[in-house]
C-alpha cells in the first residue's frame, strides 16, 4: 500500500512539473500582447510585486505545511502562481528591454554582454540555490522575499520606460541628468483643429 | 607554393593599407596595359576605395569600450546588467529547477502530498 502511495505521488509530482512550464508559457504570452499598452515598468513592477505576494504565499504555506500537512496543495497552487505571474511580466521583457536600452551601434556587443551576464546569474542559482536549501531548506524562501523588494525599489527608481520610444528619444532620456525621470515625463502635445502642433509642453 | 612569393600583392589589400599607389599600379599593369589612366582602371581603383570607406568597421570587435566611454553608455549598459539579474535571481529557478529538490526536501521533513481520497 505504501509502494503504491509512493508511485501515485510520483506520477502526480511529474504532472505537476510537466503543467508548471506550460502555465508560465501561458502568462507569458499574454504579457507580450501587452508589452506596449502597459509599458516595460509597469510590466516589471506588476509582475514583481504579485510574484512578491505568491512567494509571501508559498512561504506562508510552506512553513504551515510543517504542522499541517494538507496545506502542502497551497505550496503547489503558489508555486504555480508565482510561476504565472512572473513570466507574465518578465519572460517577454528579458532579452527586449536589454536591447531596447542600447543604441543601435552597441547593441550587437551589448547583447552579448546581456547574455554573458545572465549566464553568470544562472551559474550562481546552480550552484547557489542547491547549497542554500540544503543548508536552510525552505526558509531559502525569505532571502528571496527581501531580495524581491530590493529589486522592485530598484526599478521603480531606476529602470527607464522604453516603451513607444524612438532611438533618438531614448538618446536623450540616456543624457539627462535623470534618466529614469526623464523617460516617465509626460509630454502633452496641443494640436489645432487641423491636425497641426500647436504647443508642445514637455 | 615559392611562387606565390612572385604573385602580385592584392589591390584590396594594398588599399586597405594605405598604400594606394602600388594597387593603382598593379591595376594599370594588369588591366590598363601600363595606363594608370584608363577607364577601366580608374573605375575599379574607385569603386573599391568607395566600398573600403562603406564598409570600414571603426569599432573593432574587441572593443567594448563604447559601451563603458560616457554616463549615458553606463547607464545603459546598468539596465542591461540589471535586467540579466533581475530576470533571473527572483526566485523563479527556485520554484522551476529546484522543484524537485524542494519536494525531496519536503520529503525528508516527513511531508508528503496527501492523496485525495
Amino acid at each position: 500500500m505504501i509502494k503504491n502511495a509512493g508511485i501515485t505521488s510520483t506520477n502526480k509530482q511529474l504532472l505537476i512539473n510537466a503543467i508548471n512550464p506550460i502555465f508560465s508559457m501561458m502568462g507569458a504570452v499574454y504579457g507580450a500582447t501587452l508589452l506596449d499598452k502597459l509599458g516595460r515598468r509597469v510590466m516589471m513592477l506588476a509582475g514583481l510585486g504579485m510574484g512578491l505576494v505568491a512567494y509571501i504565499l508559498l512561504t506562508a504555506f510552506t512553513a504551515a505545511s510543517e504542522t499541517h500537512p494538507n496545506l502542502s496543495y497551497g505550496v503547489i497552487v503558489s508555486i504555480f502562481l508565482f510561476g504565472v505571474v512572473f513570466a507574465w511580466g518578465f519572460t517577454p521583457l528579458q532579452t527586449l528591454y536589454a536591447v531596447e536600452c542600447l543604441e543601435n551601434r552597441t547593441r550587437a556587443k551589448g547583447s552579448g554582454l546581456n547574455f554573458l551576464f545572465l549566464n553568470v546569474a544562472i551559474v550562481v542559482n546552480t550552484y547557489g540555490i542547491s547549497v542554500g536549501i540544503a543548508k536552510i531548506g525552505w526558509k531559502l524562501y525569505l532571502v528571496y522575499i527581501a531580495w524581491i523588494v530590493v529589486e522592485l525599489v530598484l526599478i521603480y527608481f531606476f529602470f527607464v520606460e522604453t516603451a513607444g520610444k524612438t532611438l533618438e528619444e531614448m538618446h536623450d532620456v540616456f543624457n539627462a541628468d535623470n534618466p529614469r525621470k526623464e523617460s516617465t515625463k509626460k509630454t502633452k502635445v496641443e494640436i489645432d483643429e487641423a491636425g497641426r502642433v500647436v504647443n508642445i509642453d514637455a | 607554393m615559392v611562387l606565390i612569393l612572385f604573385f602580385p600583392e592584392s589591390p584590396r589589400w594594398l588599399i586597405a593599407h594605405d598604400r594606394r599607389e602600388e594597387a593603382l599600379a598593379i591595376f594599370a599593369k594588369y588591366h590598363g596595359e601600363g595606363d594608370e589612366q584608363s577607364p577601366v582602371v580608374q573605375l575599379q581603383y574607385h569603386e573599391i576605395i568607395e566600398q573600403m570607406a562603406l564598409t570600414r568597421n571603426e569599432n573593432p570587435w574587441w572593443d567594448f569600450s563604447e559601451l563603458l566611454n560616457t554616463r549615458a553608455a553606463r547607464y545603459r549598459l546598468y539596465m542591461v546588467i540589471g535586467m540579466s539579474f533581475i530576470g533571473q535571481w527572483s526566485g523563479n529557478n527556485v520554484v522551476s529547477y529546484f522543484m524537485v529538490r524542494l519536494r525531496l526536501y519536503l520529503a525528508r521533513s516527513q511531508l508528503t502530498i496527501p492523496s485525495p481520497k
